[in-house]
């Protein structure tokens, strides 16, 4: 007959091994629903959502991606809300939070510097600073980081935009040019017309004030340019009728009421006398 | 109604039912008599599927308790050593509950409860808490619930327990009232209970069922053998233990007398437990043969072995001789 | 059905107990107290904004719901034993456990009855803390939906935790002994959080999942993932299924 312990100890096993049954159930269902996580946001300006630009990017790297963030620890929660979006865009994500002041030698040698909070953005073997706690800056670092090498200012022309030739004062690039190839940037003129090619290896495209509505085309690859990446400087003059005529560029406006800026037809009176 | 068949459950440190076999016919009220500890509880645990059974079967109205548990809750209502009732709830509000998680369909079930608080005489307390209520007057509210699904069979784990003694009689009087329509099981310690409302008994002790009989058979017993208490003086006084041997051998001669047992002698004087065979009448005799012996005869009455003596006898401790005392002469006490 | 029986019998039972008033009591003295000094810190705020020239209004969402939510969950940890620590120990105590077990009502139903319950109590408790976010709707112009949002996320931890606490509950017959034990294990898995939450090791990811507090971070800030929903749901289930194994084993050692 079997024994009172043998009935327990059976017991006790069917119990055991149907808890870690459930266990494993559980656990997969979490582990999928870690992987395949949905997110919804129901604040108003979609605060917490990355934006698409910033997924694409994070899903087309290859390697491996390390944010590190060097702060007093009253900065992490704040860092914490817009690193765990990064985090939930790809296991391939890892954010590691030092504390300054327990990691002296590390953060010396690491570089890092006042003011705090310091992120540093490492993709591969390359590693770039985010200047501020913004999807922006790191979205942007990465990119510098995944690019890598020579960064190039690129100028548009061909709709009657700025020169980069022209030094002379008001609506001249020249200056403009000369400065920023001190600051160890190329620079580069990319003509929007006959045909409107911009080269991805641009780290920053330049639209500056152009005189004549932008055609299709060269609407078509500046909004291809940023969306894949690209970051824009875009500068549009008021469609005044004043000394020269300048046409509302209906074709760009649009583009940049998809991305959520609008242009209004607005002027600054600046009466101070200090412009 | 109810098979019991090598019924056990077994603990790690002790078996606290030894596989127990027993039946109960339908409508029958059988009683289970046993110490504090016997094993009664956990029988009823395990017929009423609080607990598996170790080992054995049990089966109740067809239904095998491991197989077809639902079936067999449906069947039953117990009421345990403790009624199991919320002391925040009112009397109504708490058969109500009962009512609906033991099944009963709802729309009979105002009368029902009605019904029952009638039968158990706690109409008047309907709206009390139950918690402030006497622990009479909790008892019955205890067998209300036992009884409101009107299930097949009865469980009672010492029904009449901290009862009054007018309460008792009322309490026996309704489940003597209730037998015949259900088969009632009830569980006590009080030998006059079992006397009184039962047709079966079913003696236990250290989980093993050490008797079971009816009534009738356990009372013929009782007065079937007779056990006779005598105190022999001699006739002038003078004592000793060659004489209480002759006096014991005369009395073992009488007619109908099976067993003479010699007890300490006290004050010189002699005195035997004399048992006799079931149906003699010994006592005239004995009494005749003392006094043709020329011997005083200074005590002479009837010993009835009680149910308690029965009780005892069968539930005495196994290590423990029986309690049979061993003949002693007077010589050793000398 | 059975199940509805038996909840109903349960909630009875906890509004016929000081233990109901005296929760909500505390309940609504301290969230009260949050949601003043929340509203206060960002009143200052404003008008502190005002005369720098920022933008105002602040966001209230961000200053005062997204605070006076996380504190809440906080919050919950204390006030969960208090609900369940009674739920079965109380039965086991008083021998009414009997009645149940001996009934023809499956374990699922007495089980599922009983979290439905302390559930439900729990839902009423939180009520209350909506109706200091009304004052809000009141004067200013919150967002809704993040709050609701938050509100969710505190549902489904207030499932988590009772679930815990109804199998504590289960194994033993002293309340007071359950009471505490839960409340243990909540503020354990608070703990875990706390001391988890920046480090980014392996092992403290696995203890960071852990912690039913983390995973009601981003519902605090109104974002609805559904792997923390999942997270959530899961551990009620597991919660319950414990309990499940924890009455067959009463009978096992009955």
């Amino acid at each position: 007959m079997a024994t009172t312990k043998t009935h327990r100890a059976a017991n006790f096993a069917q119990a055991a091994v149907y808890t870690l049954i459930v266990i494993a159930i559980l656990g997969v269902a979490n582990f999928l629903a870690n992987r395949y996580n949905k997110s919804f946001d129901a604040t108003a300006n979609k605060k917490y959502t990355l934006s698409d630009q910033t997924a694409k990017v994070v899903k087309n790297i290859q390697g491996d991606l390390t944010i590190t963030y060097w702060d007093r620890p009253n900065g992490f929660p704040n860092a914490q809300d817009l690193f765990d979006r990064y985090k939930g865009l790809s296991p391939k994500v890892d954010v590691q939070y030092k504390d300054v002041d327990k990691n002296r030698t590390e953060a010396i040698a690491a570089g890092v510097k006042n003011p705090l909070p310091n992120i540093f953005v490492k993709v591969g073997n390359k590693t770039e600073t985010a200047k501020s706690l913004t999807e922006e800056e790191v979205t942007g670092a990465m990119v510098r980081a995944l690019k890598g090498g020579d960064r190039t200012v690129c100028f548009t022309s061909g709709y009657g935009e700025g020169s980069t030739t022209d030094t002379t004062g008001g609506e001249g690039l020249g200056n403009a040019k000369d400065l920023t190839e001190k600051n160890n940037y190329k620079t580069q003129v990319v003509p929007l017309i006959p045909k409107a090619d911009i080269p991805m290896d641009c780290t920053i495209l330049v639209v500056a004030g152009p005189k004549r509505d932008y055609l299709q085309p060269a609407v078509d690859a500046i909004k291809t340019y940023v969306e894949n990446g690209g970051r824009a400087l875009i500068m549009l003059d008021p469609p005044l009728q004043f000394k020269t005529t300048i046409d509302e560029n209906p074709g760009l406006v649009a583009v940049l009421d998809s991305w959520g800026v609008k242009m209004d037809k607005d002027l600054v009176l600046d009466l101070s006398g200090v412009g | 109604m109810i098979k019991v068949e090598g019924l056990t459950k077994r603990y790690a440190r002790n078996v606290a039912v030894d596989h127990i076999s027993f039946e109960v016919e339908k409508g029958q009220i059988v009683g289970f008599l046993g110490p504090n500890g016997a094993g009664k509880t956990t029988t009823m645990r395990m017929l009423t599927c609080f607990m598996p059974p170790t080992e054995g079967s049990a089966t109740v109205a067809g239904f095998d308790v491991r197989e077809n548990p639902m079936e067999v809750k449906r069947r039953i209502g117990y009421l345990p050593e403790t009624p199991p009732v919320y002391p925040e709830m009112e009397v109504i509000e708490y058969l109500d509950f009962v009512g609906r998680i033991k099944g009963v369909p709802k729309a009979g079930l105002k009368s029902r409860i009605d019904e029952v608080m009638q039968k158990c005489a706690v109409t008047d307390v309907r709206n009390k808490e139950i918690g402030k209520l006497s622990k009479g007057y909790r008892q019955r509210v205890g067998l209300a619930q036992a009884i409101l699904h009107n299930p097949d069979v009865l469980i009672l784990d010492e029904p009449t327990s901290g009862l009054d003694p007018h309460q008792i009689i009322e309490t026996r009087d309704l489940i003597k009232g209730l037998s015949g329509d259900h088969t009632i099981i009830l569980s006590t310690h009080i030998l006059p209970e079992v006397e009184a409302t039962c047709q079966r008994v079913m003696i236990i002790n250290r989980g093993k069922l050490v008797a079971q009989d009816t009534m009738e058979n356990l009372s013929s017993r009782l007065h079937g053998a007779e056990t006779v208490a005598v105190e022999v003086l001699p006739r002038d006084g003078a004592f000793s233990p060659e004489w209480a041997r002759t006096v014991q051998e005369k009395l073992e001669k009488v007619g109908g007398v099976s067993r003479v047992i010699a007890k300490d002698a006290k004050d010189a004087r002699a005195r035997f437990t004399v048992e006799s065979q079931k149906g003699s009448h010994v006592r005239p005799e004995l009494a005749r043969a003392v006094i043709e012996a020329g011997w005083q005869l200074n005590e002479l009455h009837g010993m009835g072995l009680s149910l308690e003596e029965i009780f005892l006898e069968l539930t005495a401790s196994k290590d423990e001789a029986k309690p049979e005392p061993a003949p002693e002469t007077v010589a050793e006490k000398a | 059905m059975n199940t509805i029986t038996i909840a109903r019998r349960e909630l009875s039972s906890y509004f016929r107990s000081p233990i109901a008033y005296g929760v909500m009591c505390f309940f609504a003295l301290i969230v009260g107290f949050f949601f003043y000094s929340a509203v206060r810190f960002f009143l200052q705020q404003s008008l502190q904004a005002t005369m720098m020239g920022q933008s105002v209004p602040l966001n209230v969402n961000e200053w005062v719901v997204r605070n006076v939510l996380s504190n809440i969950s906080v919050v919950g940890l204390f006030i969960i034993p208090m609900i369940t620590m009674r739920l079965f120990a109380e039965e086991k105590r008083t021998g009414t456990i009997e009645l149940l077990v001996t009934s023809p009502l499956r374990d699922s139903e007495i089980i599922l009855g009983k979290w439905l319950a302390a559930f439900i109590l729990y839902l009423a408790i939180l009520g209350i803390s909506v109706l200091d976010m009304l004052v809000l709707f009141a004067y200013g112009n919150p967002d809704w939906r993040p709050m609701a949002v938050g509100y969710l996320g505190l549902i489904l931890q207030g499932g988590c935790l009772l679930a815990i606490g109804a199998f504590i509950s289960s194994t033993t017959r002293n309340q007071i002994v359950a009471g505490v034990a839960t409340f243990g294990v909540c503020l354990l898995l608070w703990v875990l959080d706390w001391v988890s939450q920046f480090e980014s090791s392996k092992l403290f990811s696995v203890i960071s999942y852990l912690s039913v507090t983390s995973h009601f971070d981003s519902f605090a800030r109104g974002v609805l993932d559904s792997k923390d929903a999942i997270y959530y749901l899961s551990m009620i289930v597991f919660g319950l299924f414990l309990t499940g194994r924890s009455m067959e084993s009463i009978r096992w050692r009955a």
